[in-house]
């Protein structure tokens, strides 16, 4: 089966819109989390039930790209999920590293500020890096 | 692991593409297996043997185990 869809990194068009909806999601999640924030640090919502039905929003659209990328993961052929894996395994890492290290720095004083943005971003370029490293590799 | 795979697609006139394409893999996957950088499953192995009508053991070369 051939179309346009595919590539040589899909065997079928379905693969092709699999990792189209990861981007599609991943751009509408993250549009979202940047919307909600510049409305609650702009004070453009109006009290606590607004502000949480944005959260919920951002939320939701997150539980939507995590069922993309399973459906992602779960279509691929062989190869892109070993690929794939090797990348979640430096992410989760990476993840798990820097957060318990930042808390030592907390603990000990050294940072006041809170990672909850900088350790998720890390994690996404630590994601995107193994993926195109590991791209690479079988190429 | 090293393979004949090129060699048996050669013969068939197939593209990485068709063959792709019959595996149900991508046209990466069947590159990566061809330049022994990446080692099939065993259904894999099993299609890529139904597909050449040759034993997986006559595709494959068993002595290049780590």
């Amino acid at each position: 089966m051939t179309d346009h869809q595919s590539n040589k990194w899909t065997s079928t068009s379905e693969d092709g819109r699999n990792q189209l909806g990861i981007v599609v999601w991943s751009l509408i999640w993250v549009l979202s989390f940047l919307a909600a924030q510049v409305a609650i640090r702009a004070g453009w919502l109006e009290g606590d039930l607004q502000v949480a039905a944005a959260i919920g929003v951002v939320t939701g659209l997150g539980v939507l790209w995590i069922l993309s990328y399973r459906r992602f993961f779960r279509g691929a052929d062989e190869l892109m999920r070993a690929i794939q894996l090797e990348a979640l395994a430096w992410t989760v890492g990476i993840g798990f590293v820097a957060a318990f290290s930042y808390s030592l720095l907390e603990e000990a004083e050294m940072v006041t500020e809170s990672p909850t943005t900088a350790i998720p971003v890390a994690m996404v370029a630590t994601y995107i890096v193994a993926v195109i490293v590991g791209q690479r590799r079988f190429s | 692991m090293k393979n004949r795979l090129k060699v048996l697609r050669a013969e068939r006139d197939l593209t990485q593409r068709e063959l792709a394409e019959a595996l149900g893999v991508s046209r990466q996957t069947v590159n990566a297996i061809e330049t022994g950088k990446f080692d099939p499953s065993l259904p894999l192995a099993f299609k890529l043997s139904k597909t050449f009508n040759r034993a997986i053991e006559d595709i494959f070369d068993p002595h290049d185990l780590d």
